[in-house]
């Protein structure tokens, strides 16, 4: 059977965007209704995962970063290719802070978290390909005794450079939480070994931008969990549930295979974003009947 | 002439022109004549600042591509998205095939070319950045969106040289962020300019790695690149050098992404590193990139201190200048004008020093609306 996940992060409503522009005071009364509109969606759609869409966070590189003290806000800054942009952290001396402000957004049991891994962080901050050691030491503790899920982001990872030791800075990560590595923008199959070779639970495959992601799965086997990214994050059109459950049920699957977006969907508009994780519900549910 | 000045396109839009457009209360009429007074200000400011080829600063645009989807056939708009922070665009979503309706920028262009004896530029967005910053529902893949938008763009770009248009620039600031794609980009470039005569066309790309558009970029049937430079402190300059470059070259020598104002020298420095790539009668000189985000003051002394880099420079070349001291940086720009227009909110609301300043015929209506807007109303003189 295939699941559905949600994307770890859903764009800022405009109504909500323009509220803290202006410093309105009705921003957490905005919040609360647009939370609890997302977490409805996504429980209507029977999601294995609800997240509260991260709507506060500008962007995962700051939002991550926004769980630790020492450092501050640089260049603005492209992610990746697309017309979307965040400001560079640059770090002095981080310090962890603590993620119960968090979590007492998402109080529920099967609540999806993210973080930038720290492969990434390094890329995305200094532009440094190497493992931020004290970004990975700081985020880690922050996420100490987390219990449910956790994409760690790392698109980095695709664009060459794999480094050695990013083994070992997972390790830090709580062994609490259902850990899936997210990677996206570029085809994985080349680094899929090595993806497969790290200490985590899962691995969340941005399937739309490798032509070969059904014969890499056959055959190179999987992890206990994969995550499908199959629900395209940077278009609107939607998907057909049908075509999606055929992709999903060929790759012969070994553990838990899961459909999910194949990014945040921070850059579709708010109303397709909600389409989608119907889509999702969708498929999910085809899947259970057939 | 030497290091023709000029600008990318955007320009601050005025607050008042802001509030009429954002007052609900305001008539169609009244929108509409703020921004025919915008437009005369914005391109008045860049002749005051000595800038040779002005642009009518966009004032008609909301965002770069959003103003042609909203007029190109086969587009829809499903909410808005955002950019950054709490700052979002109508990205718009291709359903259906794309095609031309109607020109989009003859009439903005007709109303610049009567507000100056100047020759205006026109900028006009690419068709590879309105594929990519586009949601594709209706085509196989981008190409092929991109080639039909080459199209629809072409038509406009024909109808503008049909009513004299004769410097359109072609903005492409997507191009650089898909380096694979930058070999059929480049045709599509192509497509828009094929057969078109009596027009210099421009082509303006920044934000993203320069290297990544070499060496496709230079099949591009068009005489000039617009790049940005400051921002990158004139590194890429090197590119050009190792590719043989020998097209015109728009040179970015103010930073467009803060509020710091250079000074000549700088300017003059910029210059100078261009000079080591190119003969002199290929530069033209401009910002990096759109001022539309900077302050208005702020933008308007960043582009009188590119002009005189420009002018001094020139001087230079043909041996009439005399080299400055950087004390000398930042003095006055024309005849002792300086001290009485720094400061500059009377830009936006003190109609009767900006006649004082411009003088001259033409002006007494724009500084009349000015006045009238800055009390809210929006009047013509009888």
């Amino acid at each position: 059977m295939v699941g559905a996940l949600p994307a770890p992060s859903y764009p800022r409503p405009y109504a909500l965007g323009e509220a803290l522009r202006k410093k309105k005071s009705n921003v957490e009364a905005l919040l609360n209704r647009y939370v609890s509109e997302l977490v409805d969606a996504q429980k209507k759609a029977s999601l294995d995962a609800i997240t509260d869409g991260r709507l506060l966070w500008d962007n995962v590189v700051e939002g991550s970063a926004s769980l630790l003290t020492g450092w501050q806000k640089g260049d603005l800054t492209r992610f990746f290719d697309n017309n979307y942009f965040y400001r560079r952290p640059i770090k002095s001396q981080l310090k962890p802070l603590s993620l119960e402000p968090e979590l007492k957004l998402m109080p529920w049991p099967n609540r999806l978290f993210t973080v930038l891994g720290p492969f990434s962080f390094s890329k995305l901050s200094s532009g440094e390909p190497a493992v931020d050691w004290d970004y990975a030491r700081a985020i880690s503790t922050v996420l100490s005794g987390y219990e449910g899920w956790l994409a760690i982001q790392e698109p980095s990872l695709l664009e060459g450079g794999f480094p050695d030791d990013l083994k070992a800075a997972l390790q830090l990560f709580p062994s609490s939480a259902k850990k899936l590595l997210m990677v996206y923008f570029r085809p994985f199959s080349p680094v899929y070994d090595k993806l497969l070779d790290l200490p985590v639970d899962g691995l969340w495959l941005d399937c739309l931008a490798d032509p070969s992601w059904k014969v890499t799965l056959k055959e190179r086997g999987q992890k206990r969990i994969t995550a499908l990214g199959l629900i395209d994050a940077r278009n609107t059109r939607l998907e057909n549930p049908d075509d999606v459950l055929r992709a999903a049920s060929s790759i012969n699957a070994t553990g838990e295979v899961y459909v999910a977006p194949n990014w945040g969907f921070d850059i579709l508009p708010y109303p397709v974003s909600k389409q989608k994780t119907r889509v999702l519900g969708a498929v999910k549910r085809r899947s259970e009947v057939s | 002439m030497l290091f023709p000045t000029s600008v990318i396109g955007s320009y601050p839009k005025p607050k008042w022109l802001l509030r009429t457009l954002s007052n609900p209360k305001a008539s169609s009429e009244e929108k509409a004549r703020a921004l025919d007074d915008a437009v005369r200000l914005v391109i008045k400011e860049q002749e005051l600042a000595g800038v040779d080829i002005p642009s009518d600063g966009e004032m008609r645009r909301v965002e770069m591509t959003e103003y042609f989807t909203e007029r190109i056939g086969g587009f829809t708009f499903k909410g808005p998205v955002r950019v950054w922070g709490n700052n979002y665009f109508n990205k718009a979503a291709v359903v259906g095939k794309v095609y031309y309706k109607s020109p989009m920028l003859v009439d903005e262009f007709l109303f610049a070319k009567q507000s100056t004896s100047k020759r205006i530029k026109v900028p006009i967005t690419g068709p590879y950045t309105i594929a990519d910053w586009s949601f594709n529902e209706y085509y196989r893949d981008k190409r092929e969106l991109a080639l039909d938008l080459a199209s629809v763009i072409r038509q406009e770009v024909q109808s503008l040289a049909r009513v004299g248009a004769d410097f359109i620039q072609i903005d492409e600031p997507a191009m650089s962020t898909h380096p694979e794609e930058v070999h059929w980009a480049v045709e599509t470039l192509n497509e828009v300019v094929k057969g078109i005569t009596g027009v210099k066309f421009g082509v303006h790309i920044c934000y993203g790695n320069y290297r990544a558009l070499f060496p496709h970029i230079l099949d591009a049937k068009v005489d000039q690149f617009a790049l940005e430079f400051t921002n990158r402190k004139f590194r890429d300059l090197d590119l050009l050098k190792e590719y043989s470059y020998d097209k015109e070259l728009g040179l970015g020598v103010i930073d467009v992404h803060n509020s710091r104002i250079e000074t000549v020298d700088e300017v003059k420095y910029g210059i100078g590193e261009a000079l080591k790539v190119l003969p002199p009668e290929k530069i033209y000189v401009n910002p990096d990139c759109g001022l539309k985000l900077l302050d208005k003051t702020v933008a308007f002394e960043k582009l009188r201190v590119m002009v005189r880099g420009a002018r001094e420079m020139e001087a230079e070349i043909s041996g009439n200048g005399k080299r400055r001291g950087p004390e000398d940086a930042l003095g006055p720009a024309r005849g002792g004008a300086w001290g009485e227009v720094s400061g500059f909110p009377w830009l936006d609301y003190s109609p009767l020093l900006f006649f004082h300043i411009v003088g001259g015929s033409g002006c007494q209506e724009l500084s009349w609306h000015i006045r009238c807007f800055s009390h809210g109303k929006a009047l013509r003189p009888s």
